[in-house]
């Protein structure tokens, strides 16, 4: 079975965890967006375990982390740092959708409910209600 | 990056744009040789820009007497939608004509053993997962996968989740 939508996902979530660390360390404590932040980024972390352990079981090496990621642009102010969020759980919904045809059972269950936690969490920093997240 | 573009517009003529990346499909169905089709438009790779597409299950000519089983699902996850909003905030019922303009339901659904109401639309998260895994088409699991987190996104949003 392949595991390369596993891999792939966990991926973005390599991504996610580093971004969004970055950004709560732009934000101040006092800002409500920090804690947001906060637990997208426990949430994120919650995620790679989950999708480590499941490629790990399957018998493969799951991937490890870019050796950096580009900050997105705009973050000079609160807003832009909750539009540059908003753009993280996007990006992860969007691997999610592409992936989620590429593996099966288990793993497919796991991709759908991964997608559907940051489609919540694109609420968290902005986003509307959408037909179909991720697309 | 791109810029965010979580927002639906209420109008769904004017809903999320979307690419052709390819099409495919039909499965021949039924002794008589009846060719019924699923038209499918393929996400591949994993880009963010990555979009669905239409996905339309039209009619056979001639009634087959086996069932398309995506059809199936798609019907079957209609029938849910449709008993779900029987008696729920029009918000849902809007989400679901969006969803239900890609999935292309028959004309003539089963009869859904889902509860009405709010109740309905707390399970239906549950009922699309289960349509996602049980889809044989890769463009079908994206749509039922995504529709599953449209819901919930609504259900949260709404704090009816």
């Amino acid at each position: 079975m392949s595991l390369r939508g596993l891999q792939r996902a966990l991926a973005a979530e390599h991504a996610a965890v580093y971004l969004d660390a970055a950004l709560a360390g732009l934000t101040s404590r006092e800002d409500a967006l920090y804690d947001l932040l906060a637990t997208a980024w426990e949430d994120h972390e919650a995620a790679r375990n989950r999708l480590q352990e499941a490629i790990s079981e399957a018998g493969a090496t799951p991937v490890g982390t870019a050796a950096g990621y580009r900050l997105p642009s705009g973050i000079g102010s609160v807003a832009g740092v909750r539009r540059a969020a908003l753009r993280i759980e996007q990006r992860c919904a969007a691997a999610y959708l592409a992936n989620v045809a590429r593996v099966t059972g288990a793993h497919r269950g796991l991709l759908v409910e991964l997608l559907g936690d940051c489609a919540v969490r694109e609420l968290d920093f902005g986003g509307t209600p959408n037909a179909f997240p991720g697309s | 990056m791109p810029p965010p573009k979580s927002s639906v517009p209420d109008d769904p003529a004017t809903g999320p744009h979307l690419t052709r990346r390819g099409t495919f499909g039909v499965a021949g169905l039924g002794g008589a040789g009846v060719l019924t089709g699923v038209a499918l438009s393929g996400l591949s790779g994993c880009s963010a820009s990555d979009t669905l597409d239409s996905l339309r299950a039209p009619t056979p000519a001639t009634p087959s007497p086996t069932a398309n089983p995506d059809q199936v699902l798609i019907d079957r996850v209609a029938a849910a939608m449709k008993a779900a909003d029987a008696s729920a905030p029009r918000a849902y019922a809007r989400l679901h004509r969006r969803q239900l303009a890609r999935l292309g339901p028959s004309s003539d659904l089963p009869h859904s053993t889902t509860v009405a109401g709010m109740r309905g639309q707390r399970r239906l998260p549950r009922v699309l997962r289960s349509a996602a895994l049980e889809a044989s088409s890769a463009e079908l699991v994206r749509l039922f996968a995504s529709a599953a987190a449209g819901q919930r996104q609504l259900l949260r949003a709404r704090g009816q989740g």
